[in-house]
């Protein structure tokens, strides 16, 4: 128990004293997964519509691909990224390897899956009858989408929230591909990885703490917005 | 008196059912018509036919001497199908009203254009900050008309 209390204590302590390692990990966690989301979004997104909206051969095939791949083990996407990033792979010539956009690569590859499953769902889930009403309108495909997305925004954040939760706190793909370099690429997770390595249960957990702070400040920012739209 | 709208041999299949299958039907203009018939009889898949939501699976729709296929979305957009139930968007009702003129590019002095049309159905101007779920069916129902209509 004192492990838990004394981590919680040190994780004060680290906030409060400004300690230069821990708020580099920080920024480069929420910048990095706040990228990969932002771009898994915009990809995702109209993905997801297409999926949802729209009938055409194989779209059992493609849904059941795009379910098992949320099952994807972060560890596996690091591993494939790593050989393409590698000086041998593909994309060697691109010097991605260890750097943060690599993780940025990798940590899409884990959230555009959810984001295009979780959107055709909502787009599947809309009332028939907006359909209906858009094209009575005389809306256009692509302003179909955008109404759509509209009126499935509160499924849509949910789905960019559990994207969020599962990419800030992956550690395979930053540990793989990032390489866990202090005030470079070193991630919250990356780094209680090295405490725990190192023995510093304490630091280890204080630093968990923080990722737990920064995720739940982002939950609570989310659900202020939700209470906005829908009063 | 001549034809608004000409079908010729109408098939309409969902999931490769079909629906509704019209060998002739020809609607003339400044009528008012009725359509009675049991329920999945094809009525509402009429309607959407008829105010070109829908393309039908095979047969042709003249509208005003033209084929269906050559008439632009201006002339489309003059066909409105007003449901029983009508779907509003989950915006306020400003918004509601404002996106079908957006739609048809009518987006000058668009407030203005707005709280008149909400006056023409007997809507105060403060109905347009309220939010879709705070209105009443009737209410929910001038609305979905100016969106179409207005």
């Amino acid at each position: 128990m004192n492990l838990f209390t004394d981590g919680f204590n040190e994780a004060i302590e680290l906030l409060a004293s400004g300690n230069e390692s821990v708020y580099s990990a920080i920024y480069t966690t929420v910048t990095v997964s706040s990228w990969s989301l932002f771009i898994s979004l915009l990809i995702g997104l109209p993905l997801g519509f297409f999926l949802g909206y729209y009938n055409f051969p194989g779209k059992p095939v493609i849904r059941t691909i795009v379910d098992t791949l949320l099952a994807l083990p972060t560890v596996v996407i690091g591993l494939i990224a790593y050989t393409m990033f590698s000086r041998v792979g593909p994309f060697g010539d691109y010097d991605l390897l260890f750097t943060p956009q690599a993780i940025i690569i990798g940590q899409i590859v884990l959230g555009l899956p959810i984001i295009i499953a979780l959107t055709a769902t909502q787009v599947e889930s809309v009332d028939k009858r907006l359909y209906i009403s858009l094209k009575g309108l005389g809306a256009k495909p692509y302003q179909i989408l955008v109404a759509t997305l509209i009126e499935a925004r509160f499924g849509i954040m949910t789905a960019a929230v559990t994207a969020y939760g599962r990419i800030i706190t992956e550690i395979g793909i930053s540990m793989m591909v990032g390489g866990n370099i202090k005030y470079h690429t070193r991630t919250v997770t990356t780094a209680i990885a090295l405490e725990t390595g190192k023995g510093e249960f304490v630091t280890g957990i204080a630093l968990g703490l923080v990722l737990f702070a920064v995720a739940l400040m982002v939950n609570i920012a989310l659900s202020m917005l939700k209470r906005k739209w829908t009063q | 008196m001549a034809n608004l709208f000409e079908l010729t041999n109408i098939e309409q299949y969902y999931d490769g059912k079909k629906v509704l299958n019209i060998s002739s039907l020809e609607l003339e203009e400044n009528q008012i018509i009725g359509f009675f018939g049991p329920n999945g009889s094809g009525k509402s898949t009429l309607f959407s036919l008829l105010s070109f939501i829908e393309r039908p699976s095979s047969g042709t729709i003249v509208f005003n001497g033209i084929n269906s296929k050559k008439l632009d979305i201006e002339t489309k957009q003059t066909i409105v199908m007003v449901p029983q139930n009508p779907y509003l968007l989950k915006r306020t009702v400003f918004e509601n009203v404002a996106y079908g003129l957006k739609l048809r590019g009518e987006t000058k002095d668009i407030k203005e254009k707005v709280l008149d049309a909400l006056s023409l159905v007997g809507l105060e101007s403060s109905f347009s900050e309220r939010k879709w779920s705070q209105l009443s069916g009737g209410e929910a129902q001038r609305v979905h008309l100016l969106q179409d209509l207005f």
